[in-house]
């Protein structure tokens, strides 16, 4: 009775402890398996089947650099790293932008995005540059998705019905035939696929 | 230098604790960092990184900063050349800011409340989820907060000088340069001088030693940002408006992308009426909802309880009725209930319940408070002032991350450790009372 206050803060710092410790975890660590459940991660920890996170882009990484003129050439994607990685020229995309009719093709060379997307692509490329209108095919496109979508709660939440979620699966008939799959892995929660893009031939 | 080393060695034998739990904090996360962070995948930090490159080689006319000033960039950059290695300057960065943040919520907390309430709020913010986030990856978070922080510690000292007013300026202009937010806390600290230390100074005296500090220290960045940039902000409001706001027409979208280079006025302008329906989602239910998290996804969220993250409301609301000495008389009730009910009626009325009915809780207690004023201490006013100011200036955005919501969040944990290390012994005090009255009526 005397010291109900302290068991109950005892109690809550260590709800916290294991909390940041499972975050933590799940911040650098995936589960091998692909499950729909956060807390999942636990699971997989107490059996040892964890990998890095990080081991898709290293590999990923390796890939690219495997391209002697990497330097000159561009990728499409959401995140930046493969870019500064590879010293070559990052096209942003959150693979959001144009029309949902649009193509593959049609959203690769940006045929229906907006101005609003053309300039922040622009504003969140490598380098970043004011030219909207300026024609830039990638040499590789990268693509990353997760299986949780956000909280319906918050402002950004859409739901996913994008005619670039084809991209997911490597395999799937409809993909383009410029598009060449190079890489792909699925982890516990999502998953990334590498093509690389003939759209000059 | 007798006098240094004697005063360090004080320092220490007064501050064990807390300086124990700083140094846990930092080993801790020095080892995640540094042995689980290999490569360089926060594309926030990258960007900053790259921007500083680009300012500083002087290509800053295609920099597309539109979130923050160009502190974090030169930074990040700085630090990142004279290492020769940006991932490791932008970990020691976040690594030391968080530390930073940790050691300081000991003292802010002891400026307000008794050293075991400083301490257990040390502890909550030494494990929170979030504060973990910061401490490792690469973002442009950590450095500000730190100097919010800073600032937030002399803002709440018991006697200033004036030397604590220019400093309190000084750490948060600081901070301005890396995150505009900051700008808030100064506001918010200039209506409490202007509100509740008046009668204590002549006039504008003290307001004038905050305000002059922090224009002096961002001058460099409002004259670089017009003389090279065209424009003192690199600000852009409307680009996350557009993106971010929840109810959205298509011909406000289009309208929007027009004026995203505007200012904020010209989006209110467009649709007055939508404007404030956002405005209000984000003030009653989006923002408070990274705080407390109404909804069932419990990542993002600053509660003590992260894992049911809406609990962590109680005890803080069971702080802010212990330091308000609020004695449940018919009076006091009769205010609780009545606000409730005319609040209940007014979001039946104008809003939605689903949406607002955070206004049940914020305006009973804040009646409660109004009521209650002059038993608050001054230095606990100022943070439940910043807490306010802050979220009713922010909300014009919906926050996107938790974390940007620290800046006011210490005056929470420092309340739920004030319920729980003094606020519990008083109630139990109080039912033992009773029992033993009830007992005495008994026997009699």
């Amino acid at each position: 009775m005397m010291k109900l206050n302290l068991i109950i803060v005892s109690l809550f710092l260590l709800v916290s402890i294991g909390f940041t410790f499972m975050l933590t975890l799940s911040t650098f660590y995936q589960s091998e398996n692909s499950t729909d459940s956060k807390f999942d991660i636990l699971d997989s920890f107490l059996s040892g089947e964890l990998k890095t996170a990080e081991e898709d882009v290293r590999k990923i990484i390796q890939l690219l650099k495997q391209d002697e003129n990497i330097e000159d050439k561009f990728i499409m994607t959401s995140d930046k790293t493969y870019a500064y990685h590879t010293n070559s020229k990052l096209i942003h995309a959150s693979f959001a932008e144009g029309s949902p009719d649009d193509s593959i093709e049609d959203f690769i060379t940006k045929k229906n995005w907006s101005y609003y997307e053309l300039y922040f692509s622009a504003m969140s490329s490598i380098p970043p540059h004011k030219d909207l209108y300026v024609e830039q095919i990638p040499n590789y496109l990268i693509y990353s998705y997760t299986n949780f979508s956000d909280d319906p709660n918050t402002t950004w939440y859409m739901d996913d019905d994008s005619h670039i979620k084809i991209l997911e699966n490597p395999e799937d008939p409809n993909i383009p035939k410029f598009l060449n799959p190079i890489y792909s892995s699925v982890f516990g929660n999502g998953g990334i696929v590498v093509y690389e893009v003939n759209l000059q031939d | 230098m007798q006098d240094l080393k004697t005063s360090v060695i004080k320092f220490q034998n007064e501050n064990k604790l807390p300086i124990i739990v700083t140094a846990i904090f930092f080993f801790t996360f020095f080892y995640v960092s540094f042995f689980h962070h290999l490569t360089f995948t926060e594309s926030d930090g990258i960007f900053y990184f790259l921007t500083g490159e680009q300012i500083l080689s002087g290509y800053e006319d295609n920099i597309g900063i539109i979130g923050a000033p160009i502190g974090g960039p030169l930074l990040h950059a700085s630090f990142g050349n004279i290492l020769d290695d940006p991932f490791v300057a932008g970990k020691i960065i976040s690594l030391l800011s968080c530390t930073g943040v940790v050691f300081t919520s000991f003292f802010i907390t002891k400026n307000l409340f008794s050293r075991k309430v400083a301490l257990v709020t040390q502890l909550f913010f030494a494990v929170n989820p979030k504060i973990a986030h910061l401490s490792i990856m690469v973002l442009n978070e950590a450095a500000p907060l730190f100097f919010i922080f800073i600032s937030l510690y002399y803002a709440t000292k018991k006697q200033k000088s004036t030397t604590t007013y220019a400093l309190v300026g000084i750490f948060l202009g600081i901070a301005f340069c890396f995150r505009y937010q900051s700008v808030f806390i100064l506001i918010a600290f200039l209506v409490y001088l202007l509100i509740f230390e008046r009668e204590r100074i002549f006039g504008l005296r003290n307001f004038c030693l905050t305000l002059f500090p922090f224009l002096v220290t961002i001058s460099p960045l409002l004259i670089f940002n017009n003389l090279i940039l065209g424009k003192f902000s690199t600000l852009s409001p409307n680009f996350y408006l557009l993106d971010l706001f929840k109810f959205q027409t298509e011909s406000w979208r289009q309208n929007m992308v027009n004026i995203v280079d505007e200012g904020i006025f010209s989006a209110f302008s467009l649709d007055p009426f939508l404007f404030l329906k956002n405005y209000f989602y984000n003030l009653l239910f989006h923002n408070p909802d990274h705080l407390f998290k109404f909804s069932i996804d419990v990542y993002d969220t600053l509660s003590i309880i992260p894992l049911f993250p809406i609990l962590g409301i109680l005890p803080a609301i069971g702080g802010f009725l212990y330091i308000t000495k609020i004695n449940l008389n018919k009076k006091q009730l009769s205010i609780l209930l009545s606000t409730f009910f005319i609040t209940f009626l007014l979001i039946g009325l104008f809003g939605t319940l689903e949406y607002h009915f955070m206004l049940l809780v914020i305006i009973p207690l804040s009646v409660i408070g109004i009521t209650n004023i002059h038993k608050i201490p001054n230095n606990v006013l100022f943070l439940l002032i910043s807490c306010i100011i802050f979220l009713i200036f922010i909300s014009v955005l919906p926050v996107y991350r938790a974390f940007h919501l620290f800046p006011i969040w210490l005056i929470l944990p420092a309340l739920s450790s004030l319920f729980f290390i003094e606020g519990i012994p008083a109630i139990q005090v109080k039912i033992k009372q009773l029992r033993h009255f009830g007992g005495t009526d008994d026997e009699t």
